[in-house]
């Protein structure tokens, strides 16, 4: 079916705007003042390249070893509690990095809980719980968890009827996991190692709270400085450059997109473990659980609950509280109203435009928050300085990295609305304007609005953007807590994260696990 | 059956996607009461002329008359919703959001339903006790029972069906074809079946339209499509003939099986059914058993002449022949052709 011309147009003015961010960061990287070699020369390129690189490949392996292992274990192995388990162990993905970042930091520090508890062996702080070993520890835990939805619904759904004819063969049962297993679940591995890769090299918060130099940590001590122009947006581009090469090779290996196998796949009976191997699995779930979850919660307790009985003010956050909830619930409204247009274009009319634009939303997403704030930043002062620090550009920006979660809930809620269904309705008597109230709206409401609230928790737990764009006075808690914790006010950064984890943990893990495990 | 009154008509309709062209010069005339049936291989333009009739797509050309109104020309385009043309979709399109019931009153008014039509089509359809069920969870007949109840209810001028049986298995397609002929001819209603089925067509439809490469090739009643095919492609789409190439001279066409009277002169195609090929045993028979498959009601002999051509006879399964056995032929009827090529 042709696309309406109003459609098609609705759509281009949302697409160019969209894009705007990309297009000045291109136009910048044209028009550098000085020449391209000098960068390389005058600043640290290389020493921040290799950070950013090296913890990429350190946290997409601890992170792929972690979740690969514990899925094997729990779909695999007869395990009491499995279930339990695998709950706990996909919970950490609700804390958003610079959270994580928080507790850790403020675990092992002079007054911290993990060092009052040992205090009577002498301990009074532990150092270095931070730099390339703190993120490194941190954006393992609070990233394994995509590895292990991801793979572990893979590994459900593979047909083990290849494993029983490699044991046939004569292969022993655990040359079976190097031989057959992990290289079928490659496409899953790829998938989520390079979800996780992009989450590391676009992270701010852990790397800045744990004073690690990556090429993020950089754009904003440039930023902080003075807001010189090249450096940022240097590093910006560079960084935008890694995140669409990442998350290129990502969509190459789309899980969701690979054949499947046809018929019901024959689920291989789990296996009984010898009661010495059954302890070593236990202890090896109670530290990764410690570690990503008892950890985290305790130190925030801990800090909260000592900081009301030292009669803390407690208000100093209320501010944040009200500023994420306005940002969010109008972040999100706007994100599903204008990802309809974008929604109706992509489902409803198959046409070269329509693919152009899905592939041009799935791109958006990769981009790292960072640098789309840095370009909305500079595209506010240089060009439009009327709305530089206002509301309306910092809601832009998270629109724009934010947007693909709605569209996608749209999506897959506009795929269940038939064409048939809308000629259905029109052969029985309705108008299109019937058509979409009966027909269509009721078909897709719950998608629209699962996208929504996961734009709605994305942004209330936002960091970089809201940093650099926020409106003089307006805070939001992933401010506070990013704010306090640099500062070493770790009561008043874990009251803000408490709140915020209240909020948002419970839905963002029902959204999360519904999404990754497909 | 007598039929007065026309109820659809169109003239010259042509559509064209891209540079393919689907439909060719599409005329049919339905009349009222009648089932009338478009039978085609997929491909053929079969479900396109349905969507034109229906108002789903335009046609580049031609023009759609319903009662004598104008419903498609070059300055009028009714849209689907005003045409009063109900449809049974393929996949069904039942409403996976409302339940049978809502999905039946979808196209009722709320006066409609105060006045019972809701309740009369669903005992009409049989369809009571699954009224509060959902499609998702009820066999596939009983959809294609809610998608017809849903396109009857509104009392449309006539309900196009496209491949209303291909979605069920064979056996349970045919009982709910039964049931669903005997609704249609009970209500009076008129319908426009399409189908790529030749039994289906020719027992269901009063006249039948056959489409081929998006023209029509003939369009006739059952029995004159089957007896007197005006082409080979035809006889073929409406049974399995065994072509035989010829040359008709003064009325006279000499085939590998007979000579036989033509009322063409030249290049002949013979079409001769195999069910019009009688066999016998024969120690001096001219021709010879390859294979005989045995179906139950009947079974069909494949034999070859002494050029090694093979032909097919079917017949009851009153003689049994086995391959090598020698046997002599009777041939009750042939069609001529002028020849293709």
């Amino acid at each position: 079916m042709k696309t309406p011309k109003a459609l098609a147009s609705i759509n281009m003015v949302i697409l160019s705007i969209f894009l705007m961010p990309v297009f000045y960061m291109v136009w910048r990287f044209f028009t550098f003042t000085r020449s391209f070699e000098s960068f390389f020369d005058s600043w640290n390129v290389y020493g921040l390249l290799f950070n950013t690189i090296s913890m990429f490949f350190a946290v997409v392996i601890s992170s792929l070893v972690l979740g690969l292992l514990i899925s094997i274990i729990l779909i695999r192995f007869k395990i009491t509690g499995s279930k339990i388990l695998f709950t706990l162990c996909t919970l950490p993905l609700v804390i958003p990095s610079y959270i994580g970042a928080l507790t850790y930091i403020s675990a092992f520090s002079p007054k911290g809980l993990y060092v009052q508890i040992f205090s009577f062996t002498g301990l009074s702080e532990i150092n270095g719980i931070e730099g390339f070993i703190g993120s490194w520890i941190v954006l393992t835990l609070f990233t394994y968890p995509y590895v292990l939805l991801i793979c572990s619904s893979a590994l459900r759904n593979l047909d083990s009827t290849v494993e029983e004819a490699a044991r046939s063969l004569g292969v022993k049962r655990f040359r079976i996991y190097t031989s057959v297993v992990i290289p079928r679940l490659k496409k899953p591995i790829i998938y989520s190692g390079l979800l996780v890769g992009l989450y590391v090299i676009s992270d701010f918060g852990a790397v800045s709270l744990m004073r690690y130099s990556t090429v993020t940590k950089a754009i904003y001590t440039y930023y902080e400085f003075s807001l010189l122009g090249d450096p940022i947006i240097f590093y910006s581009g560079l960084l935008i450059f890694l995140a669409l090469i990442i998350s290129f090779i990502q969509r190459g290996s789309d899980v969701s997109r690979s054949a499947k196998v046809s018929g019901t796949p024959r689920i291989p009976a789990r296996v009984e473990l010898s009661s010495r191997s059954k302890l070593l699995v236990y202890f090896f779930f109670a530290v990764v659980i410690f570690f990503g979850l008892m950890l985290p919660v305790s130190v925030l307790s801990y800090w909260l609950i000592r900081g009301l009985s030292l009669g803390n003010d407690v208000r100093a956050v209320f501010g944040g509280v009200v500023g994420s909830f306005s940002a969010s619930i109008i972040t999100s409204i706007l994100a599903i109203i204008i990802s309809m247009p974008i929604v109706i274009m992509v489902s409803q009319y198959r046409s070269k435009f329509g693919d152009f634009i899905e592939k041009i939303i799935l791109a958006l997403y990769g981009l790292p928050h960072l640098a789309v704030g840095v370009s909305i930043l500079f595209i506010t002062v240089k060009i439009f300085p009327s709305i530089y620090q206002s509301f309306f550009a910092l809601v832009i920006s998270y629109l724009i990295v934010f947007l693909p979660q709605a569209v996608g809930g749209g999506q897959a809620s506009m795929e269940q609305v038939k064409t048939s269904y809308i000629d259905a309705s029109s052969s029985l008597g309705k108008s299109k304007i019937e058509t979409f109230r009966k027909v269509t709206f009721p078909l897709i409401y719950r998608g629209l609005l699962a996208g929504g609230a996961l734009v709605f928790l994305s942004t209330m737990k936002e960091l970089p953007q809201t940093l650099l764009l926020r409106p003089t006075g307006f805070d939001t808690m992933a401010v506070d807590v990013w704010s306090f914790a640099s500062e070493g006010l770790f009561t008043q950064a874990a009251f803000s994260a408490f709140i915020l984890l209240a909020i948002s943990a419970i839905p963002t893990y029902i959204l999360s696990t519904r999404n990754l495990s497909g | 059956m007598v039929f007065d009154n026309l109820i659809i008509r169109a003239r010259s309709l042509e559509k064209t996607y891209g540079n393919e062209a689907v439909l060719t010069d599409f005329n049919l005339d339905v009349w009222k009461g009648s089932i009338f049936g478009i039978l085609g291989v997929s491909g053929s333009g079969k479900t396109t002329a349905l969507r034109l009739l229906a108002g789903f797509e335009n046609p580049d050309s031609g023009i759609i008359e319903m009662y004598d109104k104008i419903v498609y020309d070059e300055e009028t385009n009714i849209p689907p919703e005003d045409r009063n043309i109900g449809m049974v979709f393929q996949d069904y399109a039942l409403f996976p959001h409302l339940n049978v019931e809502k999905n039946i009153g979808f196209g009722l008014t709320s006066k409609d339903i105060n006045k019972g039509r809701l309740e009369e089509v669903l005992e009409m359809c049989n369809l009571k006790q699954y009224r509060n069920k959902f499609p998702q969870d009820i066999s596939g007949g009983q959809q294609q029972r809610v998608a017809l109840a849903r396109a009857l209810a509104p009392k449309p001028d006539v309900v196009l069906l496209d491949e209303p049986f291909t979605s069920l298995d064979a056996h349970m397609a045919r009982d709910l074809r039964d049931e669903v002929v005997s609704l249609l001819r009970e209500t009076e209603t008129t319908a426009i079946i399409v189908t790529h089925d030749q039994e289906e067509a020719l027992s269901v439809c009063d006249i039948v339209s056959v489409l081929e490469d998006g023209k029509v090739m003939q369009s006739a009643t059952p029995q004159e499509i089957y007896l007197n095919p005006v082409s080979q492609n035809v006889a073929n789409s409406v049974g399995d003939p065994n072509i035989l190439k010829g040359f008709s001279k003064k009325g006279r066409v000499e085939t590998a099986l007979g000579t036989f009277v033509s009322a063409y002169e030249g290049a002949l195609d013979v079409s001769i059914r195999p069910e019009c090929i009688e066999l016998s045993l024969d120690s001096k028979g001219a021709y010879v058993v390859k294979e005989c498959i045995f179906y139950g009601h009947d079974q069909v002999v494949s034999f070859e002449n002494s050029a090694g051509q093979i032909f097919r006879s079917r017949s009851l399964p009153s003689t049994i022949f086995e391959s090598g056995d020698k046997i002599s032929i009777e041939i009750s009827e042939v069609t001529t052709f002028p020849s293709n090529t």
